[in-house]
């Protein structure tokens, strides 16, 4: 046997042993899916449903009660500051309000409410952040290091997920009269979010955030310097930029954790929310969850049930 | 306007969605169209008030505040244009603007807070009483980004005014929509909009 039919020989056993170890390693047929490598366990298919009103409703009434539940806990585990007492109990009570009338409202249109905290964001944004703040032995998680701090920035973060979670189903539901009624309800929640913030980073500063305050300033500089001449143009243009900077350095506290404004955008955002918090590593890195408005994996269909 | 769509992170779609009943996108018409005319002149008012609060020389505790506040107008104002489309009337409104500007005109800054948010709650409860008549969704989920927004301005507005420890103030909105031209009847039995 030459070398090269050697080497074709040796190339094709190469290749039908390894054909073999991943067949004997295998439990299953080559599958066409993608995005698969190695043995998973099988995909679990949603809820089957139509993302309906009612469902939509009912999603709603899962965020209501998903609110309501982190207040519960964090004001039963006496994280609650004596500021924002008052407050919390009184947002709570709106959360209250707001889930009995999405529960009338998904009576009305022939649907069963839902009572219960939303089950997918309990396990994979409420679980992972409580862990975080309050500590979890068994994985290895210590209780961070200023949990009172955590719980305003976890409010903060699940009030404007609320609001934004309305904002996002206008386009979704199909009766105008109901976006009314969840716009309603929506701008409790960006109040809501609104006085924590205020709280938090204290007044005036938490009015607006430093990106608008430095667009606004750059904004009157470039009409001063094209309007009225170079005289006026540098008066603006030494004015803005203490402004700007002061903006920019008024965004972050020592702990390096962002204070939060109650105006941070022009527009009603739809962006993921990224709450951080947590005991910090040696690196200066946190614990941070994603919180994002309801999609398919969050929606309450109607064949779920508390 | 961030139009974000969440995405599937675990797990399959879904396999049967149920669009909604009406598709109206694009440009709106009818009832719509006017409901939508009539915003932008309110917003073009709220930012030619801010401006002429700016001019009198108010001076807020934040540098840029009023500028922040006309900016955010203009551009709520732009937005609403460019969904009308080439029929927008890019007017402010005389009757909320003249109602007003004695108001605006002013250099005490809780008073000129106070009128700002009566201003801005008016606002607020006109867009979502629209968004609950408006056929058209494009439109229904402009007012609703734009609303969101304004709804932080009146808390804002609260404290500034000088109500920053009444909670009561500082999240609840009495204030009585605009008065628009287009009366809730024409404007839910709109069609093609």
């Amino acid at each position: 046997m030459s070398p090269l039919s050697r080497r074709a020989l040796l190339r094709s056993g190469g290749v039908l042993s390894l054909g073999a170890i991943v067949a004997a390693c295998g439990d299953r047929q080559v599958s066409q899916a993608p995005g698969r490598v190695g043995n998973v366990p099988p995909v679990t298919d949603l809820p089957q449903g139509d993302v309906d009103d009612l469902a939509l409703l009912r999603t709603a009434s899962s965020l209501e009660f998903t609110a309501i539940e982190v207040y519960r806990i964090v004001t039963a585990a006496g994280l609650v500051d004596d500021a924002y007492m008052t407050p919390f109990e009184r947002f709570v009570s709106d959360h209250q309000e707001h889930a009995e009338l999405l529960s009338s409202l998904t009576t009305q249109a022939g649907g069963e409410p839902y009572t219960c905290p939303n089950p997918w964001i309990m396990d994979r944004a409420v679980a992972p952040i409580l862990a975080n703040v309050l500590g979890d032995e068994g994985a290895g998680i210590e209780p961070s290091d200023n949990p009172q701090r955590d719980v305003v920035n976890v409010a903060m973060a699940f009030e404007n997920l609320a609001g934004a979670s309305y904002q996002a189903l206008v386009g979704q539901l199909a009766e105008p009269e109901l976006r009314r009624d969840l716009m309603l309800i929506a701008v409790d929640e960006v109040r809501h979010a609104s006085v924590i913030a205020m709280i938090r980073t204290g007044t005036p500063k938490a009015y607006v955030g430093p990106q608008l305050v430095g667009a606004a300033a750059g904004a009157e500089q470039a009409e001063a310097e094209a309007g009225t001449g170079a005289e006026a143009g540098g008066g603006a243009e030494a004015e803005s930029e203490s402004e700007v900077g002061a903006g920019a350095g008024a965004g972050a506290e020592e702990d390096g954790l962002a204070l939060p404004f109650v105006l941070q955008s022009r527009f009603g955002s739809l962006g993921a929310l990224i709450v951080m918090l947590g005991k910090a590593d040696e690196a200066g890195g946190r614990f941070s969850a994603t919180l994002e408005t309801p999609a398919a994996n969050s929606i309450i269909y109607e064949s779920m049930s508390c | 306007m961030n139009t974000h769509q969440p995405v599937l992170s675990v797990g399959r779609a879904a396999p049967a969605t149920t669009p909604p009943s009406q598709p109206d996108t694009g440009a709106p018409t009818g009832a719509d169209a006017e409901s939508l005319q009539f915003m932008l002149g309110a917003e073009l008012a709220a930012r030619d008030l801010y401006r002429a609060a700016h001019a009198e020389g108010a001076a807020t505790p934040v540098p840029d505040l009023i500028v922040v506040l006309a900016d955010n107008h203009g551009a709520y104002a732009d937005s609403l244009a460019a969904i009308i489309g080439e029929s927008a009337n890019e007017a402010a409104d005389a009757a909320v603007f003249d109602e007003r500007l004695a108001d605006f005109e002013t250099t005490d800054v809780p008073a000129l807070a106070d009128a700002a948010y009566q201003l801005e709650s008016q606002l607020v409860v006109t867009h979502v009483q629209l968004v609950g008549e408006l056929r058209n969704r494009d439109a229904a989920e402009l007012l609703a980004s734009i609303l969101i927004s304004e709804a932080r301005h009146c808390a804002i507005l609260a404290d500034l005014s000088g109500n920053g420890n009444d909670l009561e103030a500082l999240l609840e909105n009495p204030a009585e929509p605009l008065s628009s031209p287009v009366s809730s009847d024409t404007a839910t039995t709109a069609t093609g909009s």
